[in-house]
């Protein structure tokens, strides 16, 4: 019964949006410009190390990146040999106004709405290629997302080279938890994705854990991107 | 500075905690303030604001407003349980 009428109360939350968006903003441009400033008086050799760190690590992903284009391309052809060509894609990019760690709901708050062309239901992306969750409520100036981590929610997903399908679940703050039989091998690094969308990246195998008397195994992985330090995400547009 | 002050700042603080600040400790606060500040009824609404802005449908919580609910429990238990063993004594 309560939640009924907690139901009735959700005309309240454009209101109280309208009301956080200017302190979610202020709140965003001080943390950048306390980052700003701890940058600014980070030591000259603090910062020579970084820089040659960053500049190995960059060529590192370059060389990555130049083999991944090549394996894009092949799968695009190989795609449009089998009649199965994907559309082009296109994305509106939005602001995160609120994290996770404001909630305890595991939902995201976007600087995008109505407005804007969001819809209900958007995918919501990372990088092009790693997917979050969707769009849960699109208001005029902003939008919710719920996230696919949220604690106990269920999702089905294809783990691996060899698309295993089973079902995640949920464990807050972008990780989640699935079981598979153990004789079912699987690596630490293991992709796993959405089965209806293969090039959307879930998250990454991040552990597997195995006792001696449960005959399945645990697969714990995660979004491959630290959400509390995100800032944008795009919003696919279908 | 007098009490209605101190209450009014009490409460500015809280509206901007909810923004700004992680659920717990806004969840904290607003008990803080149930010890404080007796009766006090706009800690109900802040925590219902919080599960208004965040929240969505989920299983996890029967679709109930939990940090609402949790206020609630804290803001009878300080309010009437208080009274009555005070009543006693």
């Amino acid at each position: 019964m309560l939640s009924f009428y907690f139901g009735g109360l959700f005309i309240f939350t454009e209101p109280l949006h309208y009301v956080g968006r200017p302190v979610w903003f202020l709140k965003n441009y001080s943390m950048d410009a306390i980052s700003s400033f701890t940058t600014a008086i980070k030591t000259k050799k603090n910062l020579t190390e970084e820089n040659e760190s960053l500049r190995d690590e960059l060529s590192r992903i370059n060389s990555k990146f130049l083999l991944l284009k090549l394996l894009e391309k092949e799968n695009y052809e190989l795609k449009t040999m089998l009649g199965r060509k994907d559309e082009d894609q296109e994305f509106i990019l939005a602001n995160i106004l609120a994290k996770p760690n404001l909630s305890p709901y595991d939902s995201l708050i976007l600087d995008i709405g109505k407005s804007e062309g969001a819809k209900k239901g958007a995918k919501v992306l990372i990088n092009d290629n790693i997917i979050l969750g969707e769009l849960e409520e699109v208001y005029s100036k902003t939008s919710k997302v719920r996230m696919y981590s949220f604690p106990s929610d269920k999702l089905e997903v294809a783990v691996g080279f060899n698309k295993i399908i089973g079902t995640a679940e949920g464990k807050g703050g972008g990780n989640f938890e699935i079981k598979f039989p153990r004789d079912v091998i699987f690596e630490k690094g293991d992709v796993v994705v959405l089965p209806d969308m293969d090039l959307l990246i879930l998250g990454t195998v991040e552990s597997i854990l195995t006792t001696p008397e449960d005959p399945l195994q645990t697969l714990l992985f995660r979004i491959p991107i630290n959400i509390f330090e995100l800032r944008w995400v795009q919003i696919l547009q279908e | 500075m007098g009490s209605n002050s101190s209450r009014i700042i009490t409460d500015v603080v809280l509206l901007l905690s909810i923004f700004v600040l992680p659920w717990w400790l806004s969840l904290f606060l607003i008990i803080l303030s149930f010890y404080v500040f007796k009766p006090f009824y706009e800690g109900l609404f802040f925590a219902l604001a919080i599960d208004l802005i965040y929240s969505a449908p989920r299983e996890l919580f029967h679709n109930l407003p939990i940090i609402f609910i949790i206020s609630l429990t804290f803001f009878l238990v300080l309010n009437l349980l208080g009274r009555q063993l005070r009543g006693r004594n």
